[in-house]
């Protein structure tokens, strides 16, 4: 029935192509006047009569014409319509000239390019220009404050960790927060891919793609742009172009080089050895208890691991094309320290982008990326082997050497000086990621494309920990291989027909993916300078698992519009998953839009205010997929977890669930996007997001063996708008200015739970100790108790009760909602400036209204321990009536509870930070020319981070920070997370 | 013509990849099996029950942690370690929301849930090859195990039988296997928990064997004695003098249980032990969050160092200078502050925490027989004979009828002798709350340490009360 049905479609759409008279068939290239690049989607007719086609993606077209046909008509939206006569040979090649720069921009859309000015999807286009020479780990970090929407945090200053990106809020709380990447057509495998290093954050997914190998970086946001990918577009989609070459252009080399120099951009505060051991010696007299005796050594361990961070990156690129090739082949090297000691990576990549014309109707291409990194790791925050970390809670009194200069062991707060010069701990990563398509245009208005794509990741994992450590010592060794291919089919229908412009996308797609994972590890060495874990003595490890999915996908998208004024766009896609359960295998996502180009009506045409103005609409839905491989079905569990005494053990581990699938989000957009005085341009966006089928963890009391199910159970939405104005406020051309601002304001609400009541009688689900999802509230809700404050007449710490009493009990059961970790908004702030051959760029990112929860002054700021370091805000401490102090009375009662889980580890998380400011300098072309090799340099230097304002009373090193990377359910948080670093780069760029 | 060829190529290769899609997403897991597959042969069976003895081994049922957290609240053992929560229990600060004491509550229901399956599914599972005797023996392990857990749950979240003879509340009893349907079992009383112990291991004792064919199982699995012994320390627990001699005798009847001539025991499946789970070295690897070393040895044995000897304790093994069950069994070591502290030698690995788990002893049955007799017939030759054959061990003098001059003076050298055997394993706490003793005597604990005092029991986890509206917090948190 199916085949059927498809049959007659493809059917009816042929026939209907081909009822027309053939009289003769005129050729020609349409490309712009300016650049020479060809233009995709020109409307192209014969004067006074109805046939019309429009031009393909190569710039080509070809038009039956009556004979006695004499004048082509070329429009297109952006540029001056042309009329030109038809010669002779049948063939008419055309540059038009543009009408206004920004107008005839393309967009990347999901299988496709569309016109700026027609599409009736949400976007936001990162460019090149924009990150062009900043020294970045990963090119999603380029995202921060550069597309509206897109609120991007990074996590862990752990060189090649996470961030989290959240594209229009959180569509999902447990399955995940990342969008979907999709390069050059290959979605992305989206594992975390890193063994554990203490803390929650994974490998970031584009920690292997050069970011000056990326032409543009599109973020899909509206469902009219995100349901074409179905069951995998509610977090949002980053379309990401890399670079081509150019036909018929002379092969462009480019050399970049960059060096710099990183620091911390802010630390915690510590005590010195005198300062600890005088401090613990007064509480503990205090107290009634003896005073202490110490060593009477000291060390200041965060001098020691906090050093200054260097990065080298080498770039060299080669771009061009004849007449029917084109190419990019790009490599580079970068190499970075970061500001702790034992945190460094390399990595070594090359691009290889290439397609071919065989003939007019046929065109072949490849683009593949292949790449290496390699790490030498430290651990993440929550790990007494962070250097950071342990710094701050080593005791100061303890010394990382003995009398003759040897590391010596300091115990659980391990001697991290020496863990980073005697033991390994590294991650090897090796990527290739890449397509092959050919495309014909096997009717004239027909295109059909099939691309195969493969991304194959391979990671390696090393630790070896020496004897010094652990008797013997300890080794352990993973890899793990997740390798995915898909197919993608696409037949492209475009046709002009007068005033009518008409296009269609039908496509197949399957896609699989495979994981495998081994590991094995072993103690007990003859020596230290036996690296692998073959030479253990005791196996302890021996592990190996596989697991695949697959998803099976049919879309179409049909466009439609009268004029290019009135536009319409609808879609379709369904799903299939491996990981839905029985009962829902398949998933239909739709999608419908509208536009209405008002600056192409009559009244508004010859405006000398409004140049252009396009109001949006769309509805519809996407999903997410990210629910686990097998989470439907009950399971028993075998392995070394379920052994006893060397025999083979099984353990339940699953709750089942039939009904289990995607998560579904119905997004409501409407939009307005103008261009005044051909100086701003303005996007608007409005925005409702609803989600609903929320896959929940759903706890169940502990008394049924288990500690949650998942489900599919739950509301949220998310409404917000997302602000675009761009200014070209001076365009001369020795004199340039631009500023750019970009804003999102977002509003999360949890609409329903599972049943799960708090005392208040809502339902919520918990994140972290201090978080939790609440009914009414955000999805990062801080639920804590208050603390109020020491109470200067008795030196008390005083917290508040729910009805807020002052007390000075703690206690649990006085947590309230406390502020949300999510910003009211974020957004960018850009200025351009360029002046003869000096430009000057300066960027400031923003965040406005959250709470930060900064975890380890639970740790610092405990004033009874002498376990480990403190704060030296403590020595503040009340000693008489009347003492506004931070500390409590050393001997009251509430100092053992200082410490507790309260808003006294909550800070106010707004910042508005410089995030870039780069100077360079173009030599003029007329010295460069006597060179006879350059044909273009420039120098510049650049500095990230160099101011961030703050609260002021803000006692974290950061504010921006969120220790458990993707992790939507866990935001703001940080243990001892390495804050930012602030770096001063030097850099050139070379052509030739 | 060419179009057409194309047309008729691309049109098929999209049909037919419309075709097949159900078997490409038939994907089935390559780690697990399903829950019908567990229980349809005599192999799976026996793996499912040898995963409830899994479950008890991990570190926070019989792993180390609850029997730590029992010794930081007594007198034993000195906390020096960096965790928040276990520092919380050591001052008698805890909040509801402990984590550690959370991570307990739900492991022991874990386990219990997972006996509960064995008892309800075993006696199901068609298999020619799997008797009915094999069968009921696994039940009656699964029951030994799931009365084990039981056990140690109600003692630590709940006052024990002699604050109120067992009518105070103790935890939920869940006895039915998890299949869907939640339920919110409220707390039951510490008699109706015991009493369910009883008839576990009574049950138990009926269909277990008396050994393995392999020593490591003779020790390490469900026996006849293992029960008996379990059965006799309820006793003990509830002053049930009478029962508590009858089951220790009858343990030591047997010629599998004997007092070990010195301390070489630990970890080796003697005659010493009665119960003891077999740690391996993939147990508590890398993967696992530790064990016992991890705690009682310091950082140059690969250990945390959290755990060193109390001063009490030193003391206590000082009354009689050369001890061998502290001088043959302790090292000064770098405690986690960094200050050289005495450890226990009973737990020395701790690089991969394969020590053994000593659950029951021969040592604490002979106890067990000591103090019921004494309990009941005052100062006596035999429960004399039974502890000097304990303190000939250590190198002490035997004790004579006239050492005591009361009952109760002998009784309290008895439990004397039993801190000093058993230190360190867990068994300290309950030793003196049910003798009605305080936890501790100085310090400024010692006033919320007492017998009957409200934190002398860990709270009720504040999660647990969130999901189940029935369940009530123990008072004073």
């Amino acid at each position: 029935m199916k085949r059927k049905l498809l049959a007659f479609l493809l059917l009816g759409l042929f026939a209907f192509t081909s009822v027309m008279a053939q009289n003769k068939t005129i050729t020609g290239r349409v490309v712009g006047a300016d650049d020479g690049l060809p233009l995709p989607g020109v409307s192209v007719r014969i004067k006074g009569g109805s046939a019309g086609t429009t031009t393909g993606a190569d710039g080509n077209y070809s038009l039956n014409a009556p004979a006695n046909a004499s004048v082509l008509t070329f429009t297109y939206i952006g540029y001056v319509t042309q009329e030109i006569t038809i010669t002779a040979n049948n063939r008419v090649d055309v540059r038009l000239v543009s009408d206004s720069k920004l107008l005839s921009e393309v967009v990347v859309v999901g299988y496709g390019e569309q016109s700026k000015a027609l599409s009736t999807q949400s976007v936001s286009t990162v460019n090149a220009e924009a990150f062009k020479n900043v020294p970045m780990t990963s090119p999603q970090q380029l995202l921060q404050g550069q597309a509206a929407g897109v609120q991007m945090t990074n996590s862990s200053g752990v060189l090649g960790a996470a961030s989290s990106i959240r594209i229009r809020g959180a569509s999902s709380i447990t399955g995940g927060g990342q969008p979907l990447f999709v390069v050059d057509g290959v979605p992305l495998n989206d594992g975390s891919y890193s063994s554990a290093q203490g803390g929650g954050s994974g490998l970031n997914p584009l920690l292997n793609i050069n970011a000056n190998d990326i032409e543009s970086m599109t973020v899909l946001k509206d469902a009219a742009a995100v349901g074409i990918y179905g069951s995998r577009g509610s977090n949002g989609v980053v379309l990401i172009k890399t670079k081509s070459g150019s036909l018929n252009k002379k092969t462009a080399v480019n050399f970049d080089y960059f060096t710099g120099v990183s620091e911390p951009t802010s630390l915690l505060k510590y005590m010195t050895a005198d300062e600890f051991k005088g401090f613990v010696n007064e509480s503990r007299t205090a107290r009634g208890l003896a005073a202490a005796t110490f060593p009477a050594t000291s060390f200041d361990w965060v001098d020691a691991v906090v050093q200054t961070g260097v990065t080298n990156s080498y770039n060299l690129s080669a771009a061009g094309g004849d007449a029917k090739t084109r190419f990019f082949v790009g490599g580079n090297y970068n190499k970075e320290s970061g500001f702790t000691i034992g945190n460094d990576l390399a990595r070594l990549s090359g691009r290889f982008n290439f397609d071919h014309n065989i003939s007019d109707n046929i065109k072949v291409g490849v683009n593949y990326n292949l790449s290496r990194v390699n790490s030498d790791r430290i651990g993440v925050e929550n790990n007494t082997f962070a250097p950071l970390t342990s710094s701050y809670l080593q005791l100061p009194y303890v010394t990382p050497y003995d009398a003759n200069g040897n590391f010596v062991n300091t115990g659980f707060i391990q001697n991290v000086l020496a863990i980073e010069a005697l033991n390994t701990n590294s991650f090897n990563l090796q990527r290739s990621t890449g397509n092959a398509f050919a495309e014909f245009r096997i009717f004239k208005d027909f295109k059909f494309k099939t691309d195969f794509g493969i991304d194959n990741i391979q990671t390696e994992g090393k630790s070896r920990s020496v004897n010094l450590f652990v008797p013997g010592g300890t080794g352990f060794k993973d890899n793990q291989k997740d390798y995915k291919w898909l197919v993608t089919n696409t037949l492209n229908y475009n046709k002009v027909l007068n005033n009518h412009t008409f296009g269609g996308l039908l496509g197949y797609s399957y896609e699989t993916s495979r994981d495998d994972y081994m590991a094995v590890g072993g103690s007990g060495f003859a020596s230290d300078k036996l690296p692998n874990v073959g030479s253990a003595s005791t196996p302890t490890t021996t592990f190996a698992s596989g697991t695949e999915w697959a998803l099976e996908s049919q879309f179409a998208r049909l466009s439609y519009n009268f004029k290019n004024k009135y536009l319409f766009q609808g879609l379709g896609r369904r799903d299939g998953s491996s990981r839905f359960g029985q009962n829902k295998k398949y998933g239909l996502f739709y999608a419908l839009s509208a536009g209405w180009v008002v600056s192409e009506e009559s009244f508004l045409k010859d405006s000398k205010v409004i140049d252009y103005l396009k109001f949006t609409a769309s509805y519809g839905t996407s999903g997410n997929d990210r629910i686990g491989n097998f989470s439907y079905q009950e399971l028993f569990g075998g392995g070394v977890g379920a052994d006893y005494s060397g025999n083979a053990g099984l353990i339940p581990t699953q709750v089942p669930n039939a009904d289990l699938s995607w998560e579904e989000t119905a997004q409501f957009d409407v939009g307005v996007n103008t261009t005044l005085f051909n100086i701003f341009d303005l996007e608007a966006n409005y925005y409702t997001k609803k989600t609903n089928r929320l896959l929940s963890n759903v706890p169940y009391p502990y008394t049924t063996g288990y500690a949650s199910a998942t489900i599919n159970v739950g509301e949220m939405k998310n409404t917000g708008v997302d602000l675009l104005v761009t200014s070209r406020n001076i365009n001369k051309t020795n004199f340039k200015w631009a500023t750019s601002l970009n804003i999102g304001f977002v509003k999360n609400e949890i609409i329903s739970l599972p049943v799960n009541k708090d005392p208040e009688g809502r339902d919520f689900l918990e994140g972290s100790a201090a978080q939790r999802a609440i009914v009414g509230e955000s999805l990062n809700t801080f639920y804590l108790v208050r603390y109020k404050g020491i109470n200067p007449a008795t030196g008390d710490a005083e917290w508040l009760t729910k009805d807020g009493t002052a007390t000075t009990t703690y206690s649990p059961n006085n947590r309230v909602v406390v502020g949300s970790a999510i910003p009211d908004f974020t957004g960018g702030f850009t200025n351009n400036l360029s002046y003869k051959g000096v430009d000057l760029n300066v960027f400031f990112n923003f965040a406005y209204g959250n709470k930060v929860l900064i975890d380890g002054l639970r740790f610092t700021e405990n004033v009874n321990t002498g376990s480990y370091n403190k704060s030296t805000d403590l020595l503040n401490y009340w000693k008489q009536a009347g003492d506004n102090s931070f500390a409590p009375r050393l001997s009251s009662p509430t100092a053992a509870n200082f410490q507790q889980l309260s808003t006294l580890q909550l800070q106010d998380g707004s910042y508005l930070r410089l995030k870039t400011v780069s100077l360079g300098y173009t030599i003029p072309t007329t010295i460069i020319n006597r060179s006879k090799i350059l044909t273009s340099a420039r120098i510049y230097v650049l500095g990230q981070n160099l101011i961030t304002v703050k609260n002021k009373d803000f006692r974290g090193p950061d504010p921006e920070v969120s220790a458990n990377g993707g992790s939507n359910q866990i935001l703001g948080q940080s243990f001892f997370a390495l804050p930012q670093a602030r770096t001063l780069t030097f850099g050139i760029n070379l052509g030739f | 013509m060419k179009n057409k060829l194309f047309i008729y190529s691309i049109t098929g290769a999209l049909l037919f990849s419309f075709a097949s899609c159900e078997k490409k997403l038939d994907l089935q897991p390559e780690q697990s099996l399903s829950a019908d597959v567990a229980f349809n042969s005599k192999e799976t069976a026996t793996s499912a029950l040898l995963g409830v003895y899994s479950s008890l081994q991990t570190l926070e049922v019989f792993g180390s942690q609850p029997q730590i957290v029992a010794d930081y609240q007594a007198d034993n053992v000195l906390f020096v370690g960096s965790f928040p929560t276990l520092q919380e229990i050591t001052n008698y600060n805890v909040i509801s929301s402990n984590q550690t004491i959370e991570t307990i509550w739900q492991s022991h229901y874990r386990a219990i849930l997972r006996a509960n399956k064995i008892i309800a599914k075993v006696p199901q599972v068609v298999d020619a090859s799997y008797t009915d005797a094999q069968k009921k023996q696994a039940v009656a392990e699964a029951k030994f195990l799931r009365a084990l857990t039981y056990f140690q749950l109600s003692n630590l979240f709940s006052q024990p039988f002699q604050v109120s003879n067992g009518s105070n509340l103790s935890v939920p009893l869940v006895l039915e296997s998890f299949e869907g349907e939640i339920s919110f079992p409220a707390r039951a009383t510490l008699n109706d928990v015991q009493n369910q112990i009883k008839k576990d291991l009574t049950e138990a004792i009926v269909d277990l064997p008396a050994s393995y064919s392999l020593a490591a199982d003779t020790r390490g699995r469900a026996t006849k004695g293992a029960a008996q012994a379990l059965l006799s320390r309820l006793h003990l627990y509830r002053n049930d003098w009478a029962n508590a001699e009858t089951l220790a005798r009858q343990v030591l009847a047997s010629p599998l249980y004997v007092l070990a001539a010195n301390y070489a025991f630990y970890d080796a499946n003697t005659p010493e032990d009665v119960f003891s789970i077999q740690n391996s070295a993939t147990d508590n690897g890398r993967t696992g969050a530790g064990g016992w070393a991890s705690y009682y040895q310091p950082a140059a044995k690969g250990g945390r160092g959290d755990a060193p000897f109390s001063a009490a304790l030193v003391a206590a093994y000082n009354e009689e200078p050369g001890d061998k069950r502290f001088t043959s069994l302790n090292a000064m070591g770098s405690a986690a502050d960094g200050i050289a502290r005495p450890f226990t030698l009973k737990f020395p690995d701790a690089i991969n925490n394969t020590d053994n788990s000593p659950v029951i002893r021969t040592t604490e049955v002979v106890l067990n027989l000591a103090e019921a007799i004494a309990e009941q017939k005052g100062i006596n030759m035999e429960s004399i004979d039974l502890i000097n054959k304990l303190r000939a061990r250590a190198g002490l003098p035997s004790w004579t009828l006239v050492t005591f001059l009361t009952k109760a003076a002998f009784i309290d050298a008895i439990l004397n002798e039993r801190r000093k055997e058993l230190a360190f394993e867990g068994h300290r706490r309950m030793d003196l709350l049910r003798k009605g003793k305080p936890l501790r005597t100085t310090g400024p604990e010692a006033s919320k340490a007492t017998f009957g005092g409200n934190l002398t029991i860990l709270p009720i986890p504040f999660r647990e009360i969130d999901q189940n509206k029935l369940l009530v917090q123990n008072p004073g948190y």
